[in-house]
């Protein structure tokens, strides 16, 4: 008993909360023990729970006002709660619509984001990708058979003006039109039976096919080189394209303009239109390009209606509490 | 009439059942939030807010003491009161603690004149006081120490831990005592703070 006033004495004066329980009375038994050793022997913490008395007994005496008037309510909100009830349902199937529609729109917008940035490849795309190009070789292939006088013709102008015309000058070409305004042209350079034409790729050049009078002959092979091109062509080379400054066209599509008369133009080469550097070859079908738009339709729709859950859920937190 | 029977018609629609819960806690209520706002308009619009509120929100009403799930209605309708306030400054607190208006409510009771104005200036006194307080140890210690509710019971009606509203409790009576000692001269002789006992 001694031991425990000693010790009573030597700590600090009773903090505000625990006075504050002890006047509530909730204090277990052995703090108001303690809190009550203290006091007898503290004058300034009697001091202080005398004040908090004297506050507590000012703020029971505080005037009650009366009421203004009566709160009760009109017995026409009940008709109301009626339809608030029904708001209320329908409340809850909102919620649970807009959860959905976010859901949803997240879900379609990623994968648009995927699709766009190439971390998610189209759909068919490696090996659809070669076929027009290996088309375009065979249809390039009949022409040239086709337009062999014209061919003769333009290497004799050509031979006559000598080296000041640019190698890559071709008499004949195939525009690759494209959603890019640049176009992007396979050429196939004139030359005479002992040389090797050459398909200008941007500054690449790659042998793909024999001398135009054999082209026939070599079908199948240009066919297969054509696809090992349009594979090469599909990877995009960032150090080259990074040099040009130029982005590479995400999707092109490869046609052949064949020429609707035989006889080509004279001096063709002049009106070429420079490559660009790294032409990417992609397939575009209608299906997709119709998948994509249904995305992006989709996406539109379940946006507006986000808006509209959130709008109304906002409105109905309104009305609740 | 039992209160659970009256909350389980009022949840069924019954307007005159809740309604006899209103007059039930309306004194209280009212009292409640006219210590929250200090003025009498707002205390009013918070009061039938809140009861109307509580009307529409009855099906969410799990069981419990519905005086505190009342008094939490009103006392957000309170805040909400009091934001408003905040975003379209009026007359300010100690104004309308002064004008006549305010009085009239005090003035209307049996007393001596002496006595009414006495009972004025001590009610002026406790509303400034409580207003100096942050809104949370403002509502604790008008449930506590003004309408008597227990620890749990203001626990339930401001959504916190019993520990929580023994700490708000405590620091808001510290600060009551701080500004009471200071302006005594306003206290009726009997309640003036001695210090000694």
């Amino acid at each position: 008993m001694g031991f425990s006033i000693i010790r009573d004495l030597l700590q600090r004066h009773i903090g505000e909360q625990k006075l504050s329980a002890y006047v509530d009375e909730r204090l277990s038994v052995h703090e108001r023990q303690r809190v009550e050793r203290h006091l007898k022997t503290c004058t300034a913490c009697r001091g202080d729970l005398a004040e908090l008395r004297t506050v507590l007994t000012m703020l029971k005496r505080a005037p009650m006002r009366s009421v203004p008037r009566s709160f009760t309510l009109p017995l026409s909100v009940q008709s109301q709660q009626t339809a608030f009830r029904r708001w209320d349902k329908a409340y809850g199937a909102l919620r649970v619509a807009a959860v959905a529609a976010s859901f949803l729109l997240i879900l379609f917008l990623s994968g648009d984001a995927l699709v766009t940035r190439g971390v998610i490849p189209m759909p068919d795309r490696m090996p659809v990708a070669s076929a027009p190009l290996a088309r375009t070789m065979q249809e390039y292939a009949d022409v040239e058979a086709l337009s062999e006088p014209v061919e003769e013709e333009t290497v004799a102008i050509a031979e006559r003006e000598g080296e000041e015309a640019p190698r890559d000058a071709a008499p004949l070409a195939l525009s690759i039109p494209s959603e890019d305004p640049a176009p992007v042209e396979v050429e196939v350079e004139a030359a005479t039976a002992d040389e090797v034409p050459t398909v200008a790729m941007g500054s690449r050049e790659r042998d793909v096919v024999g001398a135009p009078h054999a082209a026939k002959d070599r079908a199948p092979e240009a066919e297969a080189e054509a696809e090992v091109l349009a594979l090469e062509a599909v990877e995009p080379q960032p150090e080259e394209a990074a040099g040009q400054g130029e982005k590479a066209a995400p999707e092109r599509i490869i046609e052949p303009i064949v020429p609707e008369s035989a006889p080509m133009p004279p001096r063709v080469a002049e009106q070429q239109i420079p490559l660009p550097q790294e032409p990417t070859i992609v397939d575009v079908s209608i299906a997709w390009r119709l998948w994509y738009v249904a995305r992006v339709l989709s996406g539109i729709l379940l946006g507006i209606v986000l808006v509209l859950g959130a709008g109304l859920i906002w409105i109905g937190h309104k009305r609740r509490i | 009439m039992n209160e659970e029977a009256l909350v389980e018609r009022a949840q069924r629609g019954d307007v005159q059942a809740y309604n006899e819960l209103v007059l039930a806690y309306q004194q209280l209520a009212y009292n409640v939030a006219y210590r929250i706002t200090s003025n009498e308009d707002q205390a009013m619009d918070a009061t039938q807010d809140g009861f109307l509120k509580g009307y529409r929100a009855l099906s969410q009403f799990r069981g419990g003491s519905f005086k505190a799930w009342i008094l939490r209605i009103i006392t957000n309708c309170c805040y909400d009161q009091l934001r408003r306030r905040q975003r379209r400054p009026q007359t300010p607190i100690d104004d309308l603690l002064e004008n006549d208006e305010h009085s009239r409510l005090l003035e209307d009771t049996d007393d001596r004149p002496e006595t009414a104005v006495e009972r004025q200036e001590f009610d002026i006194t406790i509303q400034r006081a409580l207003n100096l307080l942050p809104e949370d140890q403002r509502v604790t210690v008008i449930m506590s120490d003004i309408e008597g509710m227990s620890y749990e019971e203001i626990a339930a009606a401001t959504d916190v831990a019993l520990g929580t509203v023994k700490s708000r409790l405590s620091r808001g009576r510290a600060k009551l005592r701080a500004f009471l000692s200071e302006h005594q001269e306003l206290l009726p002789s009997y309640l003036r703070l001695s210090g000694e006992v």
